[in-house]
Parts: structure tokens; C-alpha cells; sequence
């Protein structure tokens, strides 16, 4: 909860550092104005393609994403929410499924300030959630303690972590835009079965890693809320200072 | 051009990183049971053989020493250990608990055990020291105190 609540003050922080003072060397006309600082330039919907190919090509993964973003000239609300499902096991001897919901929630930063297509390259933090099922069925037979079948379940449980994210978005076509993003995921908390302990949290990964890599490859559409220049206007060269009108002497 | 070719080799080069088929080898389910004197010396016992209920063999036979390792039973809760001694026989039921845990496809799944106590025990007093079994010889997890 501490930790969620440091999250989201630094967001309002983000979000109210957007004004950037004028150069006084530059006499470019800020597109901008103070009435619409506020106002998102464009919003970006799309999809991860990563987990729709995985789901098509891997009998044991079933999963799609969906992304948003507001883009707020430098800073970008991001919001993701997905469903993946995972199975394992050939025969009744073991049988492992899981499945649930997940949500990740955060701030990017564009460094490509001065790209007049508003092309990205972000930094950014997500806080993610989860809710979860799994099932586990185990039908053995023990060296020691003979045969056993054990069926366990955890319903209905949850997690959250944290992201730091990287990645591009381009524009490709008019409203078309492609993107990826990689993910070091990390500070898991899970809650615990009474019988079983999760293997795979939904959003996240394999709950034996301190730290999980993730990477998406998106398919997005852009859609403009308001006309928008580069973030930053050109590099404008400094005038050299006028030569002096009285020579050495 | 640029960027799908900066696309694709990226994407291949992150998605070969996410999957790791790293197995864990962790069934903790040896509990250390060591024998001492009341002033905390080590108590040896010439043991005849160590049984439990339900397993398919002894454990330790014919041995003197103070200290013991058994395996838990994974199928319940409880395991109920018999010491047959040349001196006596002394029953010992220890409780705990056992979760399972998927691994992996390659590895299967493993029992994790933890909150090892003592039910009921035939010695003066006993200590808890380490609630969770191990899988190693160095294991301990009870000392029974004999006067």
C-alpha cells in the first residue's frame, strides 16, 4: 500500500511538471498555450501480437493484451489489461492449469523530443495486478510411501508488481503506429494458497524469479485530439556575437 | 525499412530470453531429529531400526547415534515415527504442512513443507529448532531432551 501510494504521487508529479520553461534564445512560437496544456495531443489503442501468435502457435498458452496510452506532449498515461491461461501436462499422471486477469498502470517518458512525426522512445514505471485461479492434479506413485493422487486449487487469488519499461512507438502509416516494449518486472507479492503455491502469476511470469523480463510487440492506432508539433522546436543555432567596429590597435 | 528490421531482430532477441526451462531441485521433506542429555549434551541411542506408518521400508537400522534423519510423509500431514531401541520403543507423531507447487513441464512439481511441530513424543521435553525439513544430511529440526 506504501509503495502504491509513492507510486501515484509521483504520477500527479508528472503530470504537474509538463510546463517547460521558454528559451530565451529561441523565438519559435510554442504551439501550445496555456488553455491547452492539459488537453491530451492523441490517444493510442492497441494490441500485444506477441501473445496473439503465442496463443496461436502454443498448445499450452492461451492470452491477448490490450494497451492505451494518453499522450500528453512529453508524458504518456499508459494502461494495459490482459487475460492469459497456461496448461501443462500430457497425461492424468500431472495436470496444471492456470488462468486470470491483469491490469499494469503507468507513466512514460518520450526522449525523442524533437521528431516532427511525435515518434517515441520512452522510459517509464507500471504498478501491475493480478487476479488469478490454478489447479494441480497429481496422480504418483512414491518409492517410499506408495501410491498417492492429490488434487489442489487456489481460487481467486492475488498479486501485484512493479515495471520499469523501455521501448519505441513509430508512426508507420497515418494512424497506424508499431511499437515494442521490454519490461523488468519485479517486487512480486502473491497471496498464498492454503495447499498449493503459485507457479505463474497472470502479467507477470514464474513467481521463482526475483526479477522477470517481459517484451511486447504492439499494433497500435493512434487517435489525434489536437494538432501537435514536435515536443521541442529545431536546434536553433546561437547568433555569434557582432564583430567589434574598432580593430587592434 | 529501418524500423521493422530494428523491430524483428529485437523482437526475436527478447522473446529467445523469456522462456528459461531452469528446473528446482527442492523437496524438503527430511526432518533432523537429534537426542540429548538435559544439559544439552548429545544423548547417544543404539537404535534397532527407525520405522513410520505407511512407508514402504526402514529408515535407519542397526545403528548408535544421536542423531536421526527421516523422511516426512508427502501423502498427508502427519508422519507417525516408531524408534525401536535396544532399551525401549518410542512413538513420535510429528505434524506439518505440505503444499504442492508446479515447477515446470520439464521438471514436474515439488512439495514444499513448513510449520514441522510435534504432536506427542514419550521424551522429558523437546525444542522446536527450525519448523521447515530440509533435503540435506545437515538438516535439524527437534532435539529430545532425555533424562
Amino acid at each position: 500500500m506504501k509503495r502504491a501510494a509513492l507510486f501515484f504521487i509521483f504520477l500527479v508529479r508528472a503530470v504537474s511538471m509538463m510546463g517547460q520553461t521558454a528559451d530565451p534564445d529561441t523565438t519559435t512560437v510554442r504551439p501550445d498555450t496555456i488553455k491547452n496544456r492539459f488537453l491530451p495531443t492523441g490517444i493510442r489503442v492497441g494490441t500485444d501480437l506477441i501473445s496473439l501468435i503465442k496463443s496461436q502457435r502454443q498448445d499450452n498458452f492461451s492470452g491477448w493484451e490490450v494497451n492505451a496510452d494518453v499522450d500528453f506532449n512529453r508524458y504518456m498515461l499508459a494502461l494495459d489489461y490482459g487475460n492469459w491461461a497456461r496448461s501443462f501436462g500430457a497425461d492424468d499422471s500431472l495436470l496444471y492449469k492456470n488462468d486470470g486477469t491483469y491490469w499494469r498502470a503507468g507513466v512514460d517518458v518520450n526522449f525523442l523530443t524533437r521528431d516532427p512525426e511525435r515518434n517515441v522512445f520512452f522510459i517509464g514505471f507500471r504498478y501491475g495486478r493480478s487476479t488469478y485461479n490454478e489447479t494441480m492434479s497429481i496422480i504418483r506413485e512414491d518409492s517410499v510411501w506408495g501410491p498417492y493422487a492429490r488434487e489442489d486449487f487456489n481460487n481467486n487469488l492475488n498479486a501485484r508488481w512493479y515495471e520499469l519499461t523501455t521501448g519505441v512507438k513509430v508512426k508507420i502509416w497515418k494512424i497506424i503506429w508499431l511499437g515494442y516494449t521490454a519490461r523488468m518486472k519485479f517486487g512480486l507479492k502473491n497471496d498464498q494458497g492454503a495447499t498449493m503455491l503459485t507457479h505463474d502469476v497472470p502479467g507477470y511470469g514464474r513467481t521463482d524469479k526475483e526479477t522477470y523480463w517481459g517484451f511486447n510487440y504492439q499494433l497500435m492506432l493512434r487517435i489525434p485530439i489536437r494538432e501537435a508539433g514536435p515536443i521541442q522546436g529545431p536546434k536553433k543555432k546561437k547568433k555569434a556575437p557582432a564583430a567589434s567596429a574598432t580593430g587592434p590597435s | 525499412m529501418k524500423h521493422f528490421l530494428q523491430f524483428l531482430v529485437l523482437s526475436v532477441v527478447f522473446s529467445a530470453c523469456l522462456d528459461d526451462a531452469e528446473c528446482i531441485n527442492l523437496v524438503n521433506n527430511t526432518a533432523g531429529i537429534t537426542f540429548k542429555n538435559m544439559d544439552g549434551t548429545a544423548h547417544t541411542i543404539a537404535f534397532t531400526s527407525v520405522q513410520a506408518d505407511g512407508a514402504s521400508e526402514k529408515f535407519q537400522v542397526a545403528t548408535t547415534a544421536s542423531k536421526v534423519l527421516v523422511p516426512l510423509d508427502i501423502t498427508r500431514d502427519t508422519t507417525r515415527l516408531k524408534f525401536v531401541t535396544t532399551a525401549a520403543t518410542y512413538d513420535v507423531v510429528l505434524a506439518y504442512i505440505t503444499k504442492s507447487q508446479f515447477v515446470s513441464e520439464d521438471c514436474g512439481y515439488r512439495y514444499v513443507l513448513s510449520d514441522l511441530h510435534v504432536v506427542s513424543h514419550p521424551f522429558d521435553s523437546l525444542q522446536i529448532v527450525s519448523p521447515n525439513p530440509g533435503n540435506s544430511s545437515t538438516v535439524r529440526n527437534i532435539d529430545f531432551f532425555i533424562r
